[in-house]
């Protein structure tokens, strides 16, 4: 807002067009109507941008600590597409800062990094187990890190709710890669069977970042089912492997 | 209350000297945004990093409150009132707007700056934190908008400075023998 002198102030009319009657207010110039037209044709994109979501995650909390989490209450059984993710209790004192970390990444962000979603919802029916047992969710995976190191930084696979929002994250390793099963936050690792999404048996321990009966280390979260159609069904992996 | 001559020269010049500034702080601080997206050298993106947050935090930051702040004293305080010209208005809504978005930023700019800092973020990592590229460039083209407005002056008066126009004539015509 420069008022520089280059200009004599405002005189008595400076601004009255000729041939206005003086009680008549001047209309709005052209120049102004232009730009609210581009101002609003600005706000629209910007608005369209943030509902969709296009570019990633947007608003300054982006990448602070659980910016990315609800704080709801949570409903009866939400699907791994509810908006209400109520925050995780009972994550180890170690496995904080992994949360402050991933708990904001995005599907896009996190692809950045080589991790690569994938197009199915994981439930404890792609292990032959009962539906009651829940969900994991969308995981995507690094694939370039399955054969270790096992490093609480760099987990091998993020887990995603339909919306795109983290649900927690998964560490893993494929069996043949390591001779005992390892540990990680006090708890050692439980053997899975080859599934939709990873063809080998492996080592896994899940980290959740939402809330989770079982604890925030169990395999499954009973407060989660897979959206209708969602699930791979009976494709790869099972125990057939 | 309209300043008298000097005072108000004294407030341009420290108006002029944060907006401008401004402007050439947020140009030295997109070299840095820029290097963070596309530089591949860890230990470079790592001290861009902590460069464009001290800028930001210590120089833009300053400068944008002190633009706005001298900005509306050199509106009040002349008699182009805050309110009266539509190019006085849209500015302070713009520099408003830029501040804004610019503190909110600043926010993601410390989170950078905090992982950069930490001598165990990987290198991967630092590469693909992100920039904010597309805020500084968008502000940037914000604050060459104002300045241009500033510069030119386009006529036209609002309702309200046209009202207040109406009255300061009939004072005068009151006032006249």
């Amino acid at each position: 807002m420069s008022q520089s002198d280059t200009r004599p102030d405002p005189g008595a009319a400076p601004d009255a067009p000729a041939g206005v009657p003086r009680d008549t207010p001047p209309g709005t110039p052209g120049w102004v109507k232009m730009f609210g037209l581009v101002a609003l044709v600005l706000v629209v994109l910007v608005a369209i941008i943030m509902v969709t979501g296009i570019g990633g995650q947007h608003g300054p909390g982006r990448h602070l600590p659980g910016g990315n989490s609800s704080g709801s209450t949570p409903t009866a059984k939400p699907d791994a597409g509810t908006p209400t993710l109520p925050v995780g209790g009972g994550i180890p004192a170690e496995a904080a800062p992994v949360r402050a970390r991933f708990a904001s990444y995005t599907v896009e962000q996190a692809a950045r990094e080589g991790y690569v979603r994938d197009e199915f919802c994981l439930d404890a029916t792609a292990f032959g187990q009962s539906v009651e047992h829940g969900a994991m969710g969308f995981h995507a995976t690094n694939e370039t890190l399955l054969r270790g190191p096992i490093d609480s930084n760099r987990p091998q696979a993020l887990m995603f709710d339909s919306e795109g929002r983290v649900l927690g994250v998964e560490y893993e390793v494929v069996a043949d890669a390591v001779s005992d099963p390892p540990s990680l936050f006090g708890r050692t690792f439980g053997k899975l069977p080859a599934h939709a999404g990873v063809e080998h048996e492996h080592y896994a321990l899940h980290l959740w970042f939402i809330e989770n009966p079982n604890g925030a280390l169990a395999d499954f979260n009973p407060s989660l089912t897979c959206p209708p159609g969602s699930t791979p069904g009976h494709e790869p992996g099972g125990e057939d492997h | 209350m309209i300043m008298p001559p000097g005072l108000r020269k004294f407030a341009l010049s420290i108006h002029l000297t944060a907006s401008v500034g401004w402007i050439g702080a947020v140009a030295a601080y997109i070299a840095l945004d820029v290097t963070t997206a596309a530089s591949q050298d860890a230990q470079t993106v790592r001290a861009a990093y902590l460069g464009m947050e001290l800028i930001a935090r210590y120089v833009i930051v300053p400068l944008a409150l002190a633009s706005l702040l001298t900005g509306v004293v050199m509106s009040v305080g002349t008699r182009w009132g805050l309110f009266r010209h539509y190019w006085v208005l849209i500015s302070l809504l713009l520099t408003v707007l830029a501040t804004v978005v610019l503190l909110a930023e600043t926010q993601t700019i410390s989170y950078y700056a905090h992982r950069a800092a930490d001598p165990a973020t990987p290198g991967d990592e630092l590469r693909t934190l992100g920039s904010t590229l597309v805020h500084s460039i968008g502000g940037t083209v914000l604050l060459l908008v104002i300045l241009v407005l500033n510069v030119y002056k386009p006529q036209g008066l609002t309702r309200y400075g046209w009202r207040k126009q109406q009255e300061q004539q009939e004072q005068r015509k009151v006032s006249q023998p």
